[in-house]
């Protein structure tokens, strides 16, 4: 694999991408050992880019905390009951059935992070978002999110740099230690908002100075989204490489046993 | 500014102006309740990217005292002060502020007895007005409104401000966003003022009114700056810091005065 | 209390997800006519504006009040930025804060994009603008009568994109939507009372700091008493439609649905189910699934050894 670099074409590492979690997103409940296939999958291609699994893993449960919203079926579905009883008032019952769509939900999220950790690995922001442009992604939108992607950093760190001052002067009434948080909600509600018209302020005016000097440049109409890099002489078999993957992993959902 | 200097030697605790007729019987806005004292020992700070940017300080300054921090670019003088007001929390020893070492259970009271200015007006300011602007801190410390009002004004009487109330922060000038920056510390009544540059940007009239303001402050006074000449003029110590550690502390005259040393450290 | 609206891969059955991408699809390519035939009101360039103000609502959104110990408001910006922008403007630098926050932080899938940039960039964006701007102009047209109509639609915006995430996630499989519904409308009830707080206090600002600048953007619009009230009257039936409909819910029609759809699932899996009671020969089926998940366990462990060795030789040379 190549590394990544903004003068690559990108395509077939974002293709390779949506195609696996495709892949993943298709296998059905329980089949754990289809959806080990697949993080073995990623987890070598990982090791390959010199990214380490464990890290992987980790960056992988990002998603976990939404796992909340499959709660209620692991409560709720009257199938394949694995324990009913009552604990205090409560009657409960856990549903087989329920809990391997959560947990197979939950390990389909964990594995597509980290695949598209391993996307970022294989190529940069704005050379994924040249790969999208090449792909029909409309050059509004392309010029739009590689500024984005531009000041994204600049802008976080002014935010940053803004909480601090806030924190700074956020001091409890005389006598108390402890953190204690000062007036009404609706005065912090206000103050918050303050924050983000002041830094919507800064924004505007980065942006007409980035304007002037697009314009001092000589630059007309939209910002040139900059040249395109060589496109990938070797794509089309990429492509085929991917979709041979994709099936494969899509067959090892329907051969291998499921739980 | 000058004519309004009179506000500044009611610190501490000289009678207000009863002008608005508020009662604040239960809060004596300018009195500092600490002892403006610092004490730092074995400071090591290491940033997340593991940039070592302090590696072992050793400080005391008593109430009252004014010490300018000198140090080259990069030398760690905004992360030491960031540390006095526990922005930043050591990843070895410990920071003593008005006799609190500064954590959880004390972070509340610490950044009322610590005013910290930052260098870039623009992070500090973030309300519609100046009075707004200079309102927060004492908001926040759940002060009653006729006590704020006080503070508030006596705050931008200080820094000469007072005419700017109903401007936006924003569409001021860099000299002025300074000194509302320093307002908005100064309502809060801390007994140590921390300011990182507060000379950068300003014009002559602008740098020798700071000087007076500095000047007349009673609290301990923590300055950072490059410019020299501030530091002689408004501050009887100095300290110069190098690469994360103390190189140099004492009096101002001596280290201003001793060629090599300013050299060796980047500051001449 | 994040709003948890960012659906990551695996929650929504792929079906729901296309479908998703196509309406999405849709709606944004109409987004990119309509900007592109848009005069440009603010400064020469949209195009550049729209990027920063896309960093401008990604950093917006790590400001937070705390509300109370442990919980704190956030903004998510859809109604902000199709005020600062104009709905469909303000949809298409949603659509990519949306995108960038998937590809660079993970947060959100790529399968699922589709439906997270339908709910919070089509529905909670542009229907959230539309929504301003009617209650705005059926309120009077002032500037205070619009950023008015900013705060209710910021909080109908994250309402209805909980509400739409989990009717999404119902028709998946993946959730209960008699008792998710209620539990993500009444919990994003509260988080949106924080994002309509800080949207209008953030328009209040800016406002009265740089009328000028938006003075070009969301003019406030004089229409006649007649207009007004017919927009009240449409934006009121809307809202009580909408409500009533969230409100009784009817949970047993929507499940139903979804049983349907669970059932078309089932069908268009139906090549899954050729070994549906595949165990390992020779054991019974509660031993083979506790050997399979040794099995399992063992493999994993073995594999993180090996390749974190590679993963190491790798980054070496
Ligand atoms: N957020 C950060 N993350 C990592 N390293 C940092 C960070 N902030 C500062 N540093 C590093 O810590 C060291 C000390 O920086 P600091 O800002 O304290 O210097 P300074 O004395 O205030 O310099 P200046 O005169 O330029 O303001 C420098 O090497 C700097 O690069
Ligand atoms: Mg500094």
């Amino acid at each position: 694999m190549e590394p990544r670099g903004v003068g690559r074409d990108a395509r077939a590492a974002v293709i390779t991408t949506l195609a696996f979690v495709t892949a993943v997103a298709l296998l059905p409940p329980g089949s754990y050992v289809a959806l080990l296939l697949a993080w073995l999958l990623v987890t070598f291609a990982g090791a390959l880019l010199g990214i380490s699994p464990g890290h992987l893993a980790r960056r992988g449960l990002v998603a976990l905390p939404f796992v909340v919203a499959a709660v209620p079926i692991v409560f709720l579905r009257n199938d394949e009951l694995l324990w009913a009883g009552s604990v205090g008032p409560l009657t409960l019952q856990i549903s087989g059935a329920g809990l391997r769509i959560a947990l197979t939900a939950l390990l389909k999220a964990w594995i597509s992070v980290q695949a598209s950790v391993l996307l970022l690995a294989l190529a940069s922001p704005p050379s994924i978002v040249t790969a999208l442009r090449r792909m029909r992604l409309p050059d509004v939108i392309a010029t739009s999110a590689g500024l984005t992607i531009r000041y994204l950093e600049l802008l976080r760190d002014e935010a940053r740099r803004m909480l601090r001052a806030r924190t700074a002067r956020s001091a409890s009434p005389v006598g108390v230690g402890r953190e204690r948080i000062g007036g009404t909600i609706a005065w912090r509600a206000r103050t918050t908002g303050n924050l983000v018209g002041s830094l919507f302020l800064r924004a505007y005016s980065r942006a007409q100075r980035i304007e002037e000097a697009a314009a001092s440049r000589g630059a007309t109409g939209s910002l040139s989204v900059g040249t395109l890099p060589v496109a990938d002489p070797r794509l089309t078999i990429k492509v085929v490489g991917v979709l041979v993957l994709v099936l494969v992993l899509t067959l090892a959902g329907v051969l291998l046993p499921r739980l | 500014m000058t004519d309004r200097h009179e506000h500044l030697h009611t610190h501490p605790g000289a009678p207000l102006p009863h002008s608005h007729g508020h009662d604040h019987a239960h809060d004596a806005p300018l009195t500092p309740t600490g002892d403006g004292t610092i004490a730092i020992s074995h400071l090591h700070f290491r940033y997340p990217d593991g940039t070592e940017a302090l590696r072992g300080m050793d400080l005391a300054i008593t109430g009252g005292e004014k010490v300018a921090l000198l140090g080259q670019n990069g030398a760690g003088k905004s992360t030491l002060m960031l540390h006095l007001n526990g922005i930043h929390r050591p990843t070895h020893g410990t920071v003593h502020v008005a006799g609190m070492q500064v954590s959880n259970e004390t972070i509340g009271r610490v950044r009322a007895e610590v005013g910290l200015v930052f260098q870039d007006p623009d992070d500090q300011l973030f309300s519609p007005t100046v009075w707004d602007d200079v309102a927060f801190g004492p908001t926040h410390m759940g002060l009653t409104p006729g006590a704020i009002h006080d503070r508030v004004e006596v705050a931008l009487a200080a820094v000469g401000a007072l005419d700017l109330a109903q401007r936006a922060p924003m569409r001021l000038s860099i000299g002025q966003r300074k000194r509302v920056a320093l307002a908005t510390v100064l309502a809060m009544n801390p007994s140590i003022l921390v300011f990182d540059e507060p000379s950068a940007g300003l014009d002559p009239r602008g740098r020798r009114e700071l000087i007076e303001l500095l000047q007349s402050l009673t609290q301990t006074l923590i300055v950072s700056t490059h410019d020299l000449e501030l530091a002689r003029a408004a501050f009887p110590r100095s300290i110069v810091v190098d690469r994360g550690v103390i190189v140099a502390d004492g009096s101002t005259s001596e280290i201003l005065g001793n060629r090599e040393l300013l050299l060796a450290h980047g500051l001449a | 209390m994040y709003p948890q609206l960012h659906i990551p891969d695996g929650f929504l059955s792929p079906q729901i997800s296309l479908l998703l991408w196509v309406a999405t699809a849709v709606l944004i390519g109409i987004a990119v006519r309509k900007t592109s035939r848009t005069d440009v009101r603010l400064i020469a360039s949209q195009p550049i504006l729209m990027g920063v103000l896309g960093a401008f609502i990604f950093a917006a959104q790590m400001f937070n009040f705390p509300v109370a110990t442990g919980t704190s408001g956030h903004l998510l910006g859809g109604v902000l930025a199709g005020y600062l922008l104009g709905p469909w403007a303000g949809t298409i630098v949603m659509a990519t804060v949306i995108g960038i926050q998937a590809l660079l932080f993970q947060d959100g899938g790529l399968l699922v994009l589709g439906a997270n940039i339908f709910n919070m960039g089509i529905i909670g964006t542009l229907g959230g603008s539309f929504v301003a701007r009617g209650i705005g102009t059926a309120l009077g047209g002032s500037r205070s009568a619009t950023i008015l109509g900013a705060g209710v639609a910021a909080w109908l915006a994250v309402v209805a994109a909980a509400g739409f995430t989990t009717l999404q996630l119902g028709l998946s499989g993946t959730t209960n939507i008699a008792v998710g519904l209620p539990a993500m409308l009444g919990v994003h009830a509260l988080i949106g009372i924080g994002e309509a707080l800080i949207t209008v206090a953030a328009l209040t600002f800016i406002a009265q700091t740089a009328p000028d600048i938006l003075a070009g953007v969301s003019a406030p619009r004089k229409a006649s008493p007649v207009r007004r009230l017919a927009i009240g009257v449409v934006i009121a039936g809307g809202v009580a439609t909408l409500a009533s409909f969230f409100a009784s819910a009817d949970p047993d029609g929507l499940e139903a649905v979804a049983e349907e759809l669970g059932f078309l699932d089932a069908g268009l899996s139906a090549p899954f189910e050729l070994f549906p009671d595949y165990t390992i020969p020779g054991l019974d089926g509660t031993a083979s699934t506790v050997v399979a998940g040794l099995l399992g366990m063992i493999v994993v462990i073995g594999v993180l050894l090996a390749l974190g060795r590679l993963a190491r030789s790798r980054t070496k040379s």
